[in-house]
């Protein structure tokens, strides 16, 4: 084609004929000087003849019955047996250019890049989604494996300069990478040979040689043990740092550490069972006018926990602890189970909640925390819903049987069972009777009478937002434990782990992963009376197969249902008859795929006046409604939706904090629970 | 150039103006200084010598505004429009001919300070400003001017202007946090780094707060008990709670960290009410609100101005997330709008704090991560709609301004060329404004150090020098 493509417009139909005169007698011998040899040699007799037939005068002409040749061959089966084929030759002539271009070794094959280089931009958009969403499968898949970075020598170390002043533009001598000239017993001070030098830089670092790196982290160690280390600056080993306090002990550790295998564990072990570690935290007057600062070491220094620890000892008193080894990351500023030891830090954004309990920057190396009591703290303790979770199950766990004891008798068993739980002993004797004088029936009483007046100052909300299903002719509805501020869903995760997309927002949502995991409005009857449901189902998606909509009245089962894929659907239910109370479900589950299952679904309920009642006038209306005991007669699924409330409000009486909860929380909070002594 | 003192004096001296060491990181040791109860890094301290500004309000119109479009007036681009001027300076992307400014300037005042419409409010309150023009960076990409303005470093971790404040000086009001950012709908370009603590202790990190909202439990966690335990509950809850925690004292007199733990807890419960008080404006008369106007950026300004009342130290108010100025095309349109949102409110909050007695002690900046080329952006397909109608960034010369907190009012300092594209007289670097804020804030900003890593770090590193001449 290259050669055909070559020829000059105005002779294009002669030469073309006189090629092709060629291409059928090649193999007998004429090739003219100027037509390479093995032009035609494969070319198909196929497309020999269409050329010949059709005659084209140009070469665009000649290129489409080559393509249309191509497409020809492309899609025509194989043919297995070709023996039998009277057109044999012709035959194989294809295959092999069939072979050809399944292959994908032909000029107009493009390879992967190539083809994205040539997306339009509309297409570059849906690429760039499809490619990310395969890359979210990949971070956040609960099968995912885990991943690590590495790094990779470049080929031509930066040979190192000095840079005067620490001026980039001011160079002075070039400096070969060694390691450092104070500790060159390690390796007399030897430029590094092997490439950038890492490994040997490493080697260096932990060399038995090397004193230091072992002084340090068993100084570390100690620190981490007592608060501070025998070096009191801890990544200060050098002429302006503090002298350690006790520097036979910390070579003594520090060789011990070399021979034990540079074992961490060994090492805390060894300080653990030292009497050091096992002195008490008493405070001496003599001992304290003596040494304040603690330096000789004559007391074991009271620790506060940080976050981690208090945070995983909340959740143990609450039994709530998933002690899972391995695995993904969690966000321990939400409402994670796992130990803190998992948790998922973003380096450019610290959580407030983490940096107002001393979590240094994670950008920057820091060798000690601070330790600091701010308010913040105090508030994530005294108001969070994390933190009140684990009293309220505290408080639960607590409960113990009823009769045939006296109420007295159960209470004090309840209150032990508490501090067991949170303190790990027995209450004293006034601590008991703190706690009994707290929860007394009195102080029970009057937060029941609030209760009430509660429930009947506030009548519980109309709606209410959880998940669940109709499966097997009944429902199943757990209300939703998390508000992200648009959203009610599993926790501030989204796609959670295992409930994926699940979640309900003020226009609609998205289904969860399978029928009994699907997104529910339930609506509660605050009146006896017919009501009538106007809305719309969309799923506006064109993938997918769509999703379905179910309404189902907790007394009358399933009332009717409707399927909507890439479009809108109306949902209309002219007359119910519903009993105050009772509920209406709106349940939206998948089809049978699951992915692209988000919708939208806006549904109002409206009261319809009694048909008996003759009512003239707006004022007759309002009587009646006033009658009926309540006022609103409209509702709207998206001007309706909640979001006042970091906890739902339709569990108000389980959410509201009992006395026995607060005393569980007040246990949390003691100084007792968050020091070591 | 900071001079190197011997460790034993360095410390000597820490401890003489009250930020020693022994605040941080050595609670549960029985210093003297924890002896006193001191862990609470936010406790007020006294700066090295005495300042004239005791808070800190920086408005950050980040993005980058332009200077001959607000408080730069530069006849010479009228003349010069769309032909070339004679300076090549290199800026992010390319521009072309000069560009006159779409605005109006007029002189305000005594001092007779030229300002642009766009920030007539401002004008009104010009003979308290002290107009910057001089000002300069190192280069015009956002990311590491933005770090450059809020850090004083590009390259490296550095703490925020507001944690190193914090950090010298602590809060006047523990109730509160003492070092705030905020910035309705989300982050600025850089998030949180903006306000990072770096190496220095957690609790100097900005406080990030989404102005979009109003409801108090948006604005600060966990400020309301997630279960609505009314406050009676709540009181009598912590009455039992100190009984339980007395208990736990009486055999381990003396140790203030479980002291001061105590204390934090009634510190909270202060602060539920205190901190609900700061952010809601509802409680500000009519006539206030009124001047202050009915939008987000007057929200939060406003908010700004409780919280410094309240004794909060340093308050930085961003535009908007991302890079609100940012305007590579439609300037005209793009810079009227924004200052529409905001100019009114800035100039209500000088005088606000004015008859209050309040400007005097606080320091008002206001300025973006850098400003804008004085010439055309070139269209380029994608970047700015391809219109010829927006300016670039630009780091040779902007204009930043303050007002009180001890800086002279109806004050120009240092000027740009005639074309207003490069600072030439008086220049002032993003060091030499730290180094000036450090100063009217009390602290020599080469004694205002903190150890890390062996060696004594400060805002300014090896530069910075402090501009006396804009110093009342």
């Amino acid at each position: 084609m290259r050669y055909l493509g070559a020829v000059p417009k105005d002779e294009f139909a002669s030469k073309l004929q006189s090629l092709l005169g060629l291409a059928e007698t090649e193999n007998s011998e004429a090739a003219t000087k100027d037509t390479p040899k093995d032009l035609f040699s494969q070319l198909s007799p196929t497309l020999i003849n269409q050329l010949a037939d059709a005659k084209p005068t140009t070469f665009p002409d000649a290129s489409k019955i080559l393509g249309t040749y191509l497409e020809t061959v492309l899609n025509q089966p194989a043919k297995a047996d070709q023996d039998e084929d009277p057109n044999a030759n012709a035959s194989a002539a294809d295959n092999s250019i069939r072979q050809l271009l399944l292959s994908g070794r032909t000029p107009a094959t493009l390879d992967t890049q190539q083809a994205i280089a040539h997306l339009d931009q509309g297409e570059r958009n849906r690429y760039n989604q499809l490619n990310n969403e395969v890359n979210g499968v990949a971070i956040t898949h609960p099968g995912a494996p885990p991943r690590a970075m590495i790094l990779q020598d470049r080929a031509q170390p930066v040979e190192p300069v000095i840079f005067k002043r620490g001026v980039p533009g001011n160079r002075g001598d070039r400096v070969p990478r060694r390691f450092l000239q104070v500790l060159e017993m390690v390796d007399q001070g030897q430029p590094f040979k092997n490439g950038s030098g890492r490994l040997e830089l490493a080697k260096a670092i932990a060399s038995p040689k090397n004193p230091l790196t072992a002084r340090v982290l068993v100084n570390r160690i100690w620190q981490h043990q007592f608060g501070e280390g025998l070096v009191r600056s801890p990544s200060d080993f050098g002429i302006r740092g503090e002298r350690p306090t006790h520097p036979e002990l910390l070579d003594y550790l520090a060789k011990r550490f070399i021979d034990g295998g540079w074992s961490i564990k060994k090492l805390q072990k060894e300080i653990m069972l030292s009497k050091t570690w096992q002195q008490s935290s008493r405070m001496r007057s003599d001992a304290f006018e003596a040494d304040p600062e603690n330096r000789l070491l004559w007391h074991m220094p009271r620790r506060r926990l940080e976050f981690e620890p208090l945070r995983d000892r909340l959740l143990v008193a609450a039994n709530q602890l998933d002690e899972k080894i391995g695995g993904r990351s969690v966000k321990i500023h939400e409402e994670a189970k796992r130990r803190a030891i998992y948790a998922y830090i973003d380096r450019e954004d610290l959580p407030g909640l983490l940096a107002n309990f001393d979590l240094p920057s994670p950008d920057a190396s820091r060798a000690q925390r601070s330790e600091t009591t701010v308010p913040q703290q105090a508030l994530y303790l005294m108001n969070s819903p994390f933190v009140l979770q684990q009293a309220k199950k505290l408080s639960a766990d607590s409960l113990t049987g009823s009769a045939p004891f006296p109420e007295k008798e159960i209470n004090t068993q309840r209150v032990r069972k508490m501090y067991h739980q949170a303190l790990s002993r027995d209450p004293q004797p006034d601590e008991l009777a703190m706690a009994l004088q707290f929860t007394d029936s009195a102080n029970v009483n009057a937060f029941r009478d609030k209760l009430k007046q509660q429930a009947a100052d506030n009548p519980p909300p109309a709606w209410t937002y959880g998940y669940g299903g109709w499966v097997d002719g009944s429902v199943s509805f757990e209300t939703f434990p998390f508000y992200n501020g648009n959203s009610w869903q599993f926790s501030g995760e989204l796609p959670h782990p295992q409930y994926q997309y699940l979640h309900l927002t003020a226009a609609g949502g998205h289904t969860g992963s399978a029928k009994n995991l699907s997104p529910i409005r339930r609506w509660t009857a605050p009146a006896n009376g017919t009501y009538r449901i106007n809305g719309k189902l969309n799923h506006p998606a064109e993938q997918g197969d769509g999703v379905t909509a179910l309404l189902v009245q907790s007394d009358k089962g399933l009332l009717e249902q409707w399927t909507a894929h890439h479009k809108e659907t109306p949902t209309v239910v002219q007359e119910i008859q519903i009993q105050k109370g009772q509920h209406l479900y709106l349940i939206v589950h998948l089809n049978e795929n699951t992915g692209w299952d988000s919708f939208h679904w806006s549904v109002s309920i409206e009261r319809l006046a009694q048909k008996l009642q003759t009512v003239n006038t707006e004022q007759q209306k309002l009587n009646a409604e006033q009658q009926a005991g309540f006022t609103p007669s409209h509702w709207d699924s998206a001007a309706d939706f909640s979001s006042n409330s970091s906890l739902q409000q339709s569990s108000q009486t389980e959410n509201i904090l009992d006395p026995w909860t607060q005393l569980a929380q007040a246990l949390l909070l003691s100084n007792e629970f968050a020091f070591v002594d | 150039m900071g001079s190197f003192q011997p460790p034993s004096t360095r410390r000597e001296f820490l401890k003489r103006s009250g930020i020693g060491m022994g605040t941080f990181g050595l609670a549960g040791v029985m210093s003297d200084e924890t002896r006193a109860g001191n862990t609470n890094p936010m406790s007020p301290k006294q700066p090295q010598f005495p300042g004239k500004a005791k808070a800190v309000i920086h408005f950050f119109l980040n993005g980058g505004p332009s200077q001959v479009d607000t408080f730069d007036p530069k006849p010479k681009l009228k003349e010069f429009h769309g032909k070339s001027i004679p300076l090549d300076l290199r800026t992010e992307r390319e521009t072309g001919a000069a560009y006159q400014s779409p605005f109006e300037f007029k002189r305000y005042g005594q001092s007779g300070i030229e300002v642009s419409e766009l920030f007539s409010h401002v004008g009104e309150n010009i003979d308290d400003v002290c107009v910057v023009r001089s000002m300069h960076a190192n280069v015009p990409n956002h990311e590491p001017s933005l770090m450059l303005m809020n850090c004083g470093q590009s390259q490296f971790v550095r703490p925020a202007v507001g944690s190193w404040i914090t950090y010298g000086l602590g809060s006047e009001n523990q109730n509160l946090p003492g070092f705030i950012a905020m910035c309705p709908s989300g982050y600025p370009i850089k998030g949180a780094e903006n306000w990072q603590s770096g190496f220095l202790p957690g609790a100097y990190q900005g406080t990030y707060i989404d102005s979009r909202h109003q409801e108090i439990e948006k604005l600060i966690a966990n400020i309301k008990n997630a279960s609505g335990l009314g406050r009676g509950e709540q009181r009598r809850q912590l009455d039992l709670l100190n009984s339980i925690n007395q208990q736990h004292l009486e055999s381990r007199q003396g140790d203030a960290a479980l002291e001061s733990r105590v204390q934090s807890f009634e510190l909270a419960y202060r602060m539920q009410m205190e901190a609900t008080d700061a952010f809601d404006i509802n409680r500000e008369p009519k006539h206030i609100r009124e001047m202050y106007g009915d939008s987000v950026q007057a929200r939060q300004i406003l908010i700004a101005r409780r919280l410094i009342e309240r004794g909060v130290r340093y308050v930085q108010l961003w535009h908007g997330a991302g890079q609100p100025w940012d305007s590579h095309d439609k300037i005209a349109e793009n810079h009227r709008r924004l200052a529409g949102e905001c100019s009114q409110a800035m100039g209500a909050l000088l005088k606000d704090l004015k008859q209050r007695s309040l400007l005097d002690e606080t320091l008002v900046i206001w300025g973006g991560e850098f400003g804008r080329t004085p010439t055309v952006e070139l269209p380029k397909p994608g970047a700015n709609a391809g219109t010829n109608s927006g300016r670039d960034h630009n780091h040779h010369g902007f204009t930043m301004w303050l007002a009180g907190g001890g800086v002279k009012g109806g004050h120009v300092h240092g000027a740009t060329d005639e074309f207003g594209f490069q600072a030439v007289e008086n220049r002032v670097h993003v060091h030499d404004l730290h180094a000036t804020m450090l100063h009217l804030l009390g602290f020599d900003h080469e004694q205002l150090t903190y150890r890390y890593a062996g060696r004594d770090f400060r805002l300014t590193d090896v530069h910075g020098k402090v501009v006396h001449d804009i110093i009342a």
